[in-house]
């Protein structure tokens, strides 16, 4: 039951991150700032890639406990979850090192 | 006298297998309260509507329904403060048992769960467990709670969630956990940290807007959250 707290504490932490991370990546995107090369933007990206995939998948496993009543259903749907959120980390990785 | 006219959701399960709305027109006293507008209709107009009232004086809890699409008590509702059309329904996400009484089991039974009474087997003193008024202060809010249910019918994370315990439950543990005198600290929380406990809360604030005692409930659940993750590291230190 420990993890719940965890797993809660790390979506507050991962949304203040994403907070940030999303006016520094609107801004640096698409309203001419600064070009994004160099270790510190790819470790910004990195972090901002890693929060937004466990913020997003998260909260949709919170959705998913609220409206799938099943035990059964709401273990495969958390694998499913799991499966896309981990392959959307790799896609994601290996775009940031290209 | 003025005429209200008073739009009442009726149901019996055990015969119809849907719920069909009944208009009635009630004379009433600027100065009388809702529930003395169903007594009038029970009284004069048809002895079947049902609905639960025991003090009538905001205490009991007894009478929480619906009144104009939000929870509250019908004994607390004066009718000077009603427009003249007033539409009653049984409180939401507990069953029906007849017209506006609802079957509370499992809102008693969450609550059930938190413990709701005093731990503490140290030996209690000649008199009374003394509290300093800072520690009662903490949770004076919380104990007002008279288990009406209006809370837990109006959170929808309950509406599609019926095993998440639910505002008053959370209520109820805060009023314990943060209790001076209380030394079942881990116990209670182990029963509310789990993922049908405190982190359903979405912090919707329809339980505050519904609560008849006027209790911030959501930010009760709030300070439960914190101490949790508090308690989380100090464990893991």
């Amino acid at each position: 039951m420990r993890k719940e707290v965890f797993e809660w504490f790390f979506l507050r932490i991962t949304g203040v991150i994403l907070l940030a991370g999303l006016t520094l990546h609107f801004y640096t995107m698409h309203y001419n700032g600064p070009a994004q090369t160099g270790p510190y933007w790819r470790a910004f990206n990195f972090i901002f890639l890693l929060s937004a995939i466990y913020h997003g998948f998260n909260g949709l496993l919170g959705i998913m406990i609220e409206y799938v009543h099943s035990r059964a259903l709401q273990k495969i749907f958390e694998g499913v979850l799991i499966v896309t959120a981990l392959a959307l980390t790799g896609i994601g990785i290996y775009i940031l090192s290209v | 006298m003025k005429t209200y006219n008073f739009k009442i959701k009726r149901f019996n399960p055990s015969e119809e297998s849907s719920p069909q709305w009944q208009e009635f027109s009630v004379q009433m006293d600027p100065m009388e309260r809702l529930l003395d507008g169903l007594i009038k209709i029970k009284d004069n107009s048809d002895g079947t509507l049902t609905f639960r009232r025991s003090c009538a004086h905001g205490i009991c809890g007894s009478c929480a329904m619906k009144i104009n699409g939000k929870n509250g008590l019908a004994c607390q509702t004066l009718i000077k403060n009603m427009p003249e059309r007033i539409t009653i329904e049984p409180l939401a996400a507990y069953p029906v048992i007849k017209d506006l009484v609802v079957d509370m089991t499992q809102f008693f039974m969450k609550s059930e769960e938190v413990l709701p009474y005093l731990i503490n087997a140290e030996t209690p003193p000649e008199r009374e467990r003394l509290q300093s008024k800072d520690e009662q202060q903490k949770i004076l809010e919380s104990i007002t709670c008279i288990m009406c249910g209006s809370c837990t019918s109006s959170c929808p994370t309950y509406w599609s969630d019926k095993e998440y315990l639910g505002p008053a439950a959370l209520l109820k543990a805060y009023r314990f956990i943060f209790d001076s005198r209380d030394r079942a600290f881990d116990e209670r929380l182990g029963r509310i940290i789990h993922a049908q406990g405190l982190w359903r809360c979405h912090s919707i604030y329809n339980c505050v807007e519904a609560c008849p005692k006027e209790i911030d409930i959501t930010g009760h659940i709030t300070e439960l959250k914190r101490l949790a993750v508090k308690n989380f590291f100090k464990r893991n230190k």
